[in-house]
């Protein structure tokens, strides 16, 4: 660590410090996505960075999620260390195969000989009126898949320490950026510096429950234990950080002290990371529980257009409340 | 152009070596000795010979599932152990994955090897990667991605094709069109029979090659190679060739195809024909060369058989780089 | 009627913005779509047309001061009367 002092950031100027320090640092980090360039990014992540490192570096390509991957892996093969930027989550559908088969697998069947160390940096999450395909959860679709890294900042401070330990990180990391974070001002230190990987971070310390969260639902969470600390429950939020592979001894710790958890996740509620992470907390902790691990995700469903519709299912702070009072019974 | 009779009897060699091996694999395998699929490039010999001939080990290769020989050939040529390809289609502890690749999954990046994908096409999109990289870095290298006729379906054929033109990126599209995508003749499972009529609207230089002769195939190939190292951008090579290799179920093709390019079009055949024609080389001493390499091949299949099985410790490593 | 002009939201996940420079004085004319401002948010500059024609009567937000989506950034008069009125106000 060599940040000297924090200063507030969005997280958006945050994650933007952490590309620009990464490519002044290392000649072999490149970015390629679509509007990345001269634009900046859909939301702005990469501004300025084509103006001060030139289009080679800060590459536009066509709607090509196949192709951006691809081309990632494959000069991650070189040595190089590719960001791509896919400009909504629900777009990976297209370059699904390049991840799951092609870079999550590249170590190991070829016996060590390639690493693919590419970060897939992708606008995820909904809230916004975004409608089925500019507003889903995605972690779940990776969380089956050995091979892949899925990193999940939660504050502007963590997204730039964690973005700068994907890009230096030999694997195939997917960076998922919460759109409703992107906004959220926070405390950022200058300069290089690093977050650790696989590692969760105990977002508020508590005694009567643990809540363990990704991304808006720490927040959520943060905001359902400020509430109940007026009825006298204290909660811990557990933020995990890196979804996958992720933090058990963290979680397992925190639930072996205060005996209740809950699990919130913004995806949906069926075979997602809270139902994963449930399993192994009951698999685990099952002598310590006073109560059932409750799940607290999205509803099983599209994600609806609607405000109203999609604030439905959506899980907020009075869903994480609920949950609290429910397993504290 | 007329091929000097040393470089034609060495790439007749290599041809001979790819029969060999693709013939030595599958009698071991339907003894049961080699695990899970087998998909041999028979009858595609001259052109696998002919890309491997100017392919050096700086360049890059990602090889498709019929492409055993082209791997055995350049790990020959450049680490003098062919026999560890073998080793890993029989997987192997002394493979050149250990074991954990197979037929579908050989790499060695010392050789140029980039490694199969054997959700074909794929690796059309990580080939943009790998010649990126030389691009950026002001390496005179070619990538090359060899195809067959089905992956032309994929959606990733049209997104590479587009990427590495409008970027002057240093590929070879090498498109191996045997006819049919397992069972799918290519006239039908394309809009055009001829795949360089896809290829076209990308911009870049497009040629059909008689993919069964060699003199021919070499030729084409090396253009395209000079092209690319030159700095001129991708180009797309279309080999007309056959696969001898019919279904699990057996031959499914019309016998009068069946007869027209195992006999008249036989890539061995041709060459042996030019050789013999063109030189003081007579069928016997062919016939000696065939002797030698075959003796080799069996050496290779011996040296697979004995080899040890990986520790099944090893199925759990290397899932993360250093984790 | 005077006619406001507003912070519009431009992306999906804009909340709010900066007026980093008023092209226009009070009691300058201005013509419909005609740029009046540069606005900024964490993703662009972006130019601000006027939403119709008039007199531009009051700045109720000055440079540099960052407000949320839909806020009234000025007035624009039709008339001369309404124009005095917006400036008295």
């Amino acid at each position: 660590m060599t940040q000297t002092s924090a200063r507030t950031r969005t997280f958006v100027q945050a994650l933007n410090e952490a590309l620009d320090i990464a490519m002044e640092r290392d000649p072999n980090v490149y970015m390629l996505g679509e509007d990345i360039g001269e634009m900046g990014g859909d939301f702005g992540v990469t501004r300025g960075l084509w103006a001060k490192y030139g289009e080679a570096r800060v590459r536009d390509t066509p709607l090509s999620e196949a192709a951006i991957i691809g081309a990632s892996v494959g000069s991650a093969m070189m040595g190089m260390r590719p960001v791509a930027e896919i400009m909504f989550a629900d777009f990976i559908g297209e370059c699904y195969d390049q991840l799951v088969n092609n870079a999550a697998k590249m170590h190991y069947m070829f016996d060590g000989q390639f690493k693919a160390p590419i970060v897939v940096r992708t606008a995820c999450g909904g809230g916004f009126g975004g409608g089925p395909h500019h507003s889903q959860s995605v972690e779940g679709w990776f969380l089956n898949v050995p091979g892949i890294v899925l990193v999940a900042p939660a504050t502007p401070a963590d997204a730039k320490g964690l973005l700068l330990a994907s890009i230096e990180n030999d694997n195939p990391i997917i960076f998922l950026e919460h759109k409703a974070l992107y906004r959220v001002k926070g405390d950022v230190p200058e300069g290089h510096y690093t977050t650790p990987l696989r590692r969760a971070a105990i977002a508020r310390q508590g005694k009567d429950v643990t809540v363990v969260a990704t991304m808006k639902m720490v927040h959520e969470a943060l905001a359902a234990a400020t509430e109940l600390e007026k009825e006298g429950i204290d909660v811990e939020v557990v933020d995990l950080r890196t979804i996958r592979p992720y933090d058990a001894e963290t979680v397992l710790e925190s639930v072996r002290k205060t005996g209740r958890a809950v699990v919130a996740s913004e995806a949906p509620k069926i075979g997602g990371l809270a139902a994963e992470l449930s399993a192994t907390i009951g698999e685990e902790c099952f002598h310590d529980l006073k109560a059932p691990v409750l799940r607290v995700a999205g509803l099983d469903t599209p994600i609806p257009f609607s405000l109203v519709l999609e604030k439905y299912i959506l899980p907020g702070k009075e869903q994480v409340i609920a949950g609290i009072c429910s397993v504290m019974k | 152009m007329k091929l000097d009779i040393e470089t034609l009897v060495d790439l007749y060699r290599d041809m001979v070596l790819i029969r060999a091996f693709e013939f030595g694999l599958e009698r071991e395998f339907k003894k049961g000795n080699v695990p899970g699929m087998l998909h041999t490039g028979v009858g595609q010999e001259a052109t696998q010979a002919a890309l491997a001939a100017h392919l050096t080990a700086t360049d890059a290769f990602f090889p498709d599932h019929r492409c055993h020989g082209i791997n055995a050939l350049a790990q020959e040529k450049y680490q003098g152990d062919g026999e560890r390809i073998m080793a890993e289609l029989f997987g192997r502890a002394t493979g050149v994955c250990s074991g954990k690749g197979g037929s579908l999954h050989s790499a060695n990046p010392k050789v140029g090897n980039f490694g199969d994908n054997a959700v074909e096409g794929s690796y059309m999109a990580t080939v943009l990667g790998v010649a990126l990289a030389y691009q950026m870095r002001g390496q005179p290298n070619v990538a090359c991605c060899i195809i067959g006729d089905g992956t032309v379906g994929r959606g990733e054929f049209h997104e590479s094709l587009n990427m590495a033109a409008i970027w002057k990126l240093p590929v070879l599209y090498a498109c191996v069109n045997n006819g049919y995508a397992i069972s799918m003749p290519v006239g039908k499972g394309h809009a055009s029979p001829d795949i360089v009529d896809l290829a076209r609207g990308y911009g870049m230089p497009c040629v059909i090659v008689d993919g069964n002769d060699i003199e021919l195939a070499y030729a084409e190939v090396q253009k395209a190679i000079e092209y690319i190292r030159a700095g001129n951008g991708p180009y797309f090579l279309e080999f007309k060739t056959w696969r001898w290799q019919g279904l699990f179920s057996g031959e499914f093709r019309p016998p009068e195809e069946v007869k027209y390019w195992k006999e008249e079009r036989d890539p061995m055949r041709l060459a042996r024909e030019k050789i013999v024609a063109n030189s003081a080389m007579t069928a016997e001493d062919l016939k000696r060369i065939e002797a030698e390499v075959k003796a080799e091949i069996d050496q290779w299949i011996n040296f697979a058989k004995g080899s040890p099985m990986p520790d099944p410790a090893k199925a759990t490593a290397d899932v993360y780089v250093g984790w | 009627m005077a006619i406001e002009v507003i912070l519009p939201k431009w992306g999906l996940t804009m909340e709010e913005g900066m007026v980093s420079e008023w092209r226009k004085r009070e009691g300058d004319a201005v013509a419909e779509d005609e740029i009046i401002a540069d606005v900024e948010t964490d993703k662009i500059t972006n130019e601000l047309p006027a939403p119709g024609s008039g007199i531009l009567a009051k700045i109720l937000v000055d440079a540099g001061e960052t407000v949320e989506v839909g806020t009234v950034l000025a007035l624009i008069a039709e008339t001369p009367e309404e124009t005095a009125e917006l400036r008295a106000a």
